[in-house]
């Protein structure tokens, strides 16, 4: 019983002295908050592009004499999450006047459809430099690499699947009427063999076959459970959500290394009181603080912007494995110091470190493979994944499991360093 | 609030502490009976802070046992720890806490809830005269009335035996007069408190017994009165700008006057027995001309603790 009212007494003792630390509740609630409404929707772009509710633009020149460009761009112009805009310069405009124009930042995008387009695309013999058939895009040098090269195959695709389209045709009906021309004088009637050909081989299908090949369906997870695919504000609450709650191990920390440096902790052990419940009474308070943080995130995230949370106990899951692994790392970084300017060093150095391997400002997917390794290594990277599966996936309890348990597992590791390291004189 | 007699509140036998090369306290030994006020004086580095850190279970000995209360000192023992007030030298609060946040804190520590920490609480709040403050952020506090909180959360749970580390450094005079008035009146009331201290006036006006410590070993016990009366009259202290010679303490000494040098030799301390003491200072002044030594200073100190210090060591006890 004395164990319980002295872990009482502590915590307490302690949410009225963080009470009164207006800079650290500032720090602990005010900065994520204000990280995740201007990240997110600073960043709406970045996550949301190439989707349907944002798509990316691209101005496109027709100069060609025939109509296989417009062909291929009303191709273009039925891909989801892309929009095809004609862009308003004089039909006959050079290679250098599109490239001033995207080089002054007007435009991101622009394809160039050659004069000779769709010569190029009928000619049945492609090894020729006559009938390379060209179509200039021009990117804006500060775009996405990654965007460009997309763009790129795309529309790659969309003028081979043409060409390949119009030249089977113009052979097969090229083959069919040599045919036709020689058995003719065998006796068989005119055209009779063409027909039987082209049942047997179903042109008009194969044709339509060929047209759809492109015709990739990408059904993204969870698509059926929110209706719509993930936004930047779901990649973004849970991301500076674990950003604040690792913003607990300077507080934390300071907290344990002032009770050294002002004498309370000496003090303290001369008082009936166990180790353990000392530190239990100390660590409660800013367990709880992380789990009331991450329930403002969220509500910030549904309040603001609509977000979508499908299984809630799953998200408690891992919350309360994540509060354990950043009040075990804060218990570790006050014993890696004697001063608090030593403590504030390495806290600030270890938050943002970790956020940043961890995928929290940088979304891992765009590190090098060797960071994206490296990034598993911190408790960031998984807790991400947790909430993710959560949010952007819909996924259950029984699925954000082995992140809780990894989770976990950096608790008892951080709380084990830390309690061996730990000195209560 | 009081021991239970029969026995010492607090005994000390044959404690040794090492910090590296460095031995801090060398076999110490003393008793403190129930009840009594009892001081530790020594110059600053004598093992003081040492002494109450062990007895305060904060430090553990290489060698030496310790028992309070008649319960022996091991170990994290809650039944000795509720008998025991600690103050520490340093102030050791929450600062932006208030008075009575801080007493309630450590109040409940301690098994106080309710009505009686209430109770506890104003009544070290009255002692410390703190009441019209309690409100108040300590951080906003002056340093004498951070001592005498710092003094009011030891005494919060009512401890048979107080230790206080020199609870009264960087005080005001104000602030000092009312933390030794409190700890006289607790002491009047049966708490054994152990006191110390480097100011020789406090400990000479509190405590009944004292014990002298230098580099970690007793030099000296007794009450304040015995220690002083072994002084005689006093003590004069001549510092020569030279080393003096032997014949010239020679020759103070078949005056049948007690003296010995210190400060490799420049200084000679004289101790004042029933003769005038003008006639000492003529005849010490007529033999250091004899022996062509040059007075630097002169100074003729009060028979106090401060001078038994001196004599004993050689150095002053602010040293």
């Amino acid at each position: 019983m004395a164990f319980v009212h002295h872990v009482i007494a502590i915590a307490v003792k302690e949410v009225k002295i963080l009470c009164h630390d207006r800079q650290a509740l500032a720090l602990l609630f005010l900065m994520p908050v204000f990280f995740i409404l201007v990240m997110s929707f600073a960043l709406e772009g970045v996550f949301d592009i190439g989707t349907k509710n944002r798509p990316l633009t691209v101005f496109y020149v027709n100069q060609d004499r025939g109509k296989e460009a417009d062909t291929t761009i009303d191709a273009l112009k039925r891909i989801e999450g892309f929009s095809f805009l004609p862009i308003p310069v004089n039909k006959t405009a050079d290679k250098k006047e599109i490239e001033h124009l995207v080089a002054k930042g007007k435009h991101h995008f622009v394809l160039l459809f050659r004069d000779s387009y769709s010569e190029c695309i009928q000619i049945a013999k492609p090894n020729s430099d006559r009938c390379a058939v060209t179509v200039h895009l021009f990117a804006d040098p500060t775009v996405n690499h990654q965007i460009v090269a997309n763009l790129n195959n795309i529309i790659n695709g969309f003028v081979k699947e043409r060409r390949l389209g119009i030249q089977l045709q113009t052979r097969l009906q090229k083959a069919f009427k040599e045919i036709d021309n020689k058995t003719a004088a065998l006796g068989v009637p005119n055209g009779e063999l063409k027909k039987e050909l082209e049942k047997m081989i179903d042109l008009n299908n194969l044709l339509d076959t060929l047209k759809k090949a492109n015709m990739v369906t990408i059904d993204f997870l969870g698509r059926d459970i929110a209706g719509r695919r993930p936004t930047s504000v779901e990649q973004n609450v849970p991301a500076y959500t674990i950003f604040g709650v690792f913003l607990i191990v300077l507080t934390l920390a300071k907290s344990l290394i002032r009770e050294k440096t002002e004498r309370t902790l000496p003090r303290l052990m001369t008082a009936p009181l166990s180790k353990a419940a000392f530190l239990v009474g100390k660590l409660l308070p800013y367990y709880l603080v992380n789990l009331i943080q991450i329930g403002l995130m969220f509500l910030v995230g549904i309040a603001v912007f609509k977000m979508r949370i499908s299984h809630i106990h799953a998200l408690l899951l891992v919350s309360c494995s994540l509060a354990a692994a950043s009040n075990g790392l804060g218990l570790l970084v006050a014993t890696a110091g004697k001063t608090e300017a030593q403590i504030e060093t390495i806290a600030v150095l270890l938050a943002v470190t970790l956020a940043a391997l961890g995928g929290m400002m940088v979304p891992s997917f765009i590190m090098p493979g060797l960071l994206q390794t490296i990034a598993w290594f911190t408790p960031h990277a998984w807790a991400l994944s947790g909430y993710q599966d959560v949010i952007v996936r819909g996924l259950s309890i029984k699925d954000v499991l082995p992140e809780t348990l990894v989770l976990m597992g950096f608790a008892i590791a951080f709380f084990a360093v830390a309690l061996f390291r730990f000195r209560f004189n | 609030m009081t021991s239970s007699p029969g026995h010492n509140a607090v005994a000390v036998n044959g404690l040794i502490k090492n910090y590296g090369s460095l031995r801090a306290l060398d076999g110490l030994s003393f008793a403190v009976a129930c009840g009594e006020f009892f001081g530790i004086l020594g110059p600053n580095g004598a093992g003081k802070t040492t002494t109450m850190g062990i007895l305060s279970g904060l430090i553990k000995p290489e060698a030496g046992s310790v028992s309070m209360a008649g319960i022996e000192c091991a170990g994290n023992n809650g039944v000795l720890k509720k008998k025991l007030g600690f103050v520490p030298q340093e102030l050791a609060f929450y600062p932006t806490l208030s008075a009575v946040d801080n007493l309630s804190f450590f109040g409940q520590l301690y098994g106080l809830q309710g009505r009686s920490l209430k109770e506890h609480i104003n009544d070290v709040l009255h002692i410390v005269q703190l009441e019209d403050r309690k409100e108040e952020p300590v951080i906003q506090f002056s340093n004498g009335m951070k001592r005498r909180l710092n003094l009011a959360i030891g005494l919060l749970h009512k401890p048979e035996i107080l230790l206080l580390d020199e609870p009264t450094v960087g005080v005001d005079a104000q602030s000092r007069n009312a933390i030794l008035e409190s700890l006289q009146r607790l002491n009047m009331e049966g708490v054994t408190i152990l006191y110390s201290t480097h100011y020789m006036e406090e400990a000479q006006r509190l405590c009944g017994n004292l014990t002298v410590f230098d580099h970690g070993r007793i030099i000296a016990r007794g009450s304040p009165h015995d220690l002083v009366k072994s002084l005689g009259e006093g003590l004069i202290r001549v510092k020569f700008f030279t080393p003096v010679q032997e014949g010239f303490l020679r020759e103070i000494h078949n005056l049948a006057l007690t003296a010995w040098t210190s400060d490799e030799g420049m200084v000679v301390h004289i101790k004042l027995d029933s003769r005038d003491k003008d006639s000492v200072i003529r005849l010490v002044f007529a033999r250091a001309e004899t022996w062509k030594l040059h007075v630097h200073n002169l100074q003729v100190l009060e028979p106090n603790l401060e001078s038994v210090f001196l004599k004993l060591t050689g150095r002053e006890l602010r040293d």
